[in-house]
Order: C-alpha cells, then structure tokens, then sequence
C-alpha cells in the first residue's frame, strides 16, 4: 500500500482482523526486525528499493505465524545480489517456525536452493510431472552454493526439466 | 541542479516580461489611436479604476467568493458522498450516474432562471447553481479513483478475509484520495465560473448580488475601465482559488503519490 508507512502495511493483517493492540503492535515491530528493515517504520513504501519493498511483504506475509505461505515468484523482479541475499533471509525465517512453504519459480538454482522438495510443472497443461526430494544438508548456507551436492542437484533438475520442456 | 535557480527565475520572470510588453502596447495602442475610454480603456486608466473602486469592489468580490468557497465545499461533500454510494452499490451507481451527466452537460446559464424563480433565497438560489457546476468533476473523478483499486492488493485483503467496509475504508478510499483531489481542483475554477454566471443571471432579474452584478451594472453605465478591473479581480481570485487547492492536494499527498513527491527521491 504505497500511502501507508513500512508499520502500517505490517500491521494490515490485525487492522483486518480489528486485533490492533500492544501485543500486535509488538509483533509487527519484531516482524520488521526479522526481515533486516529495523529503523525503517516510519519511511513510505516509496522511498524503499524493491528488495525493501519484498521483505516488507515478507514481514506482513510473516506477522500473523502462518502455517502455510504462498510465494509466487516473489524475487523474480530482483537483482542476483538481492535475490541471493533474500534466499538466505527467507531459509532463516523459516527455521524459526517452519511453517509450510510453497514457492513458485523459473530458477532452478533457487528452486535447490531453497527446497525440501521440488515439483515440476510443464506449461500448458499445467501439470506436475516430476516429485524430487531435495537431501541437501539443513542449514544452508552460502557455502553449499559451492558444494559438489549441490552442483550435481542442479544438473540433474535441469535435465529433468530440458526433457520435460522437450515432449512438451 | 545548478540550473534549477535559473529555471525558477525565469520561469516567473518571462511570463511577466510579456505582461508588461503586452500591457504597453495596449497603452500606447489607445493613446495613438484616441480610443474613446467608453470602448477600450487603457490599463493605466483600469489599474487607477482598481485603487480606486478597489474596496467596494472587494465587498462584492468577497460576496462572490463566499458562495463558491459554499459551492465548492458542498460539491466535495456531496460528490465524494455520492462517489462513495456508488462504490458501495453498482445498482445505485448505474441508475443514478446518467442522471449526474444530464445534470452536467444541461447549461448552467439556461437553468439558473429556474432556480432563481424557484429559491427564493439568493444566496442559497446561487449556492445552487455553482454547485451544479462544481459537483460533477468530483463525482465521476471519485469513482473512477475507488474503481481504480489495485487487483493485487484487492486479493491481499480478501485473502485476509477482509469485509466490504474494511476494503472500502482501508482500500478503495486511499487510492482515490488523489482523483478526488484532482476533482476538487478542476471543481474550484468551475465553482466560481457557476458563480458568476448565476449572478449574471440574476442581476439580469433585478437582484442585487456579487461581482458579476457589478460588471453589469458597470456595463450599463458603459464604465468599461470599471468592467475591467472587475473582471481582473475574477481572474485573481480564480487563479488564488487554484493555488490553494494545488497546495492543499500536494500537502496531502506529499508522503507518498507520485505527483507530489520531489523527483529527487527517485
């Protein structure tokens, strides 16, 4: 909502919800801090960088402790520094709670990156045509980028998908 | 940036210059020709009119300013009320909307004599008519803002389970806050031209109102350096009147919209 402040967009799930209290109050301020923008309350969407913008986004998708999030192509807009900076972001805020992420992407490396497991879908129809689990050692790190596993799940999911967009 | 000093200066000195040009021509054009005063005065003659004429003008001036600023503020109330009903009901919005354009394409000047006959309070009969002019600008501006809702945002706050009232107020209002704005300062001018026009009207019909009965009387007296210095104090007010809601909009929407921002924040 570009007329709210960073706070106000963060605080819009309990505003909906009409439970705007201390307690919430609370929580959106600890969400703002979880996502690195602490100090940055009071600025107006505007005056933030993209990669501002989606972790408010991400603060306000975080606020309420959900079980389940949806996240479609959210760094697809971003830069490769941000987009990296994010995914470690986005893999910390997770082991906090772990709630149920699914993530939609064009990027392979991401999509390793990231998961626990990784569906592949063919365009049109859009259909799952792949189930792969992702055995990558938890916590990830920068490092694993790096690391022979990782490279090697890369190639092997990029295959799978050559083929797929190949019959298709 | 080093430029923008310059830009500023000359952006409020050139027009000027052309005043003055345009304004000594004139002078010297009615001093070489001998033009009667009684056709075209000279603006030294209309500017001596204005001191002097000056404070009885400015009454009339401020009893015509009274019913726009009354005008325009029932306009704004009004018009984004109704703004508001239609967003909240399509019915509403589609048997009412043709009724607000019939009431905006119809002249002004051919159903103030109505009116006039009809009200019978003057002000309240002049009320009337600049608010018929004023009040459509807004209307279908803030329509068209609530309607212009982000369909991210609007999927933002259905997935929150968020009610009509809610979207409306948390939503659709924000986002038409700028069109509404862009409304009432299109509405300001039209306000004051609603005015006018409906003093016109009725001085015509022997009532005694504001500046536009002034330029009548004046006319029919064939004092045109007074017409004139009548008619620069409309221009004044009118540009005032626009200044102060181009102001007001910037200061409103200064922290975030784009039109009100400073470029350097980009």
């Amino acid at each position: 909502m570009p007329w709210a402040s960073v706070f106000s967009n963060v605080l819009l799930p309990f505003r909906l919800a009409r439970r705007v209290g201390a307690a919430s109050r609370e929580r959106v301020a600890e969400a703002i801090r979880s996502v690195g923008l602490g100090g940055f309350e009071n600025a107006y969407p505007r005056q933030l960088s993209g990669g501002m913008r989606m972790r408010v986004s991400i603060a306000r998708a975080l606020v309420t402790d959900p079980d389940l999030l949806l996240l479609d192509e959210p760094f697809a807009a971003l830069d490769e520094i941000t987009r990296l900076a994010l995914n470690d972001d986005l893999l910390r805020l997770w082991e906090r709670h772990r709630p149920t992420i699914v993530f939609v992407t064009h990027s392979v490396f991401e999509s390793v990156y990231l998961s626990t497991r990784i569906a592949m879908m063919t365009p049109r129809p859009g259909r799952i045509i792949a189930d792969l689990p992702v055995a990558l050692p938890q916590p990830r790190t920068a490092a694993l980028r790096l690391s022979p596993a990782y490279a090697g799940l890369c190639e092997t999911v990029s295959a799978r998908l050559a083929a797929a967009m190949a019959t298709h | 940036m080093s430029r923008a000093p310059r830009d500023k200066l000359s952006r409020a000195a050139a027009p000027l210059l052309l005043a003055v040009v345009f304004l000594a021509m004139w002078e010297m054009l009615v001093r070489a020709e001998d033009i009667p005063r009684y056709v075209l005065p000279g603006p030294l003659l209309i500017a001596q009119t204005l001191w002097h004429d000056g404070p009885a003008l400015l009454g009339s001036l401020l009893v015509t300013l009274r019913i726009t600023a009354a005008a325009l503020l029932a306009a704004a109330l009004l018009g984004g009320g109704m703004a508001l009903v239609f967003a909240w009901s399509r019915l509403v919005e589609l048997s009412l909307f043709p009724y607000a354009v019939v009431l905006q394409v119809t002249p002004i000047v051919a159903i103030a004599p109505l009116i006039i006959i009809w009200v019978q309070e003057p002000f309240l009969a002049l009320l009337v008519c600049a608010w018929i002019v004023a009040f459509f600008p807004i209307v279908s501006n803030s329509t068209l803002g609530l309607n212009s809702a982000d369909r991210n945002l609007l999927a933002l706050f259905r997935l929150y389970g968020a009610s009509r009232a809610q979207i409306l107020l948390h939503l659709r209002m924000p986002t038409a806050l700028p069109y509404f704005l862009a409304g009432l300062r299109i509405s300001g001018g039209l306000a004051l031209i609603g005015a006018v026009v409906a003093e016109f009207v009725a001085s015509t019909g022997g009532t005694e109102t504001g500046l536009a009965s002034r330029i009548v009387e004046a006319s029919r007296q064939l004092q045109i350096a007074r017409m004139f210095a009548a008619l620069f104090l409309l221009s004044a007010a009118g540009i005032a009147i626009y200044l102060l809601l181009d102001v007001l909009s910037i200061r409103i929407l200064r922290r975030w919209h784009e039109s009100a921002t400073p470029e350097e924040l980009e």
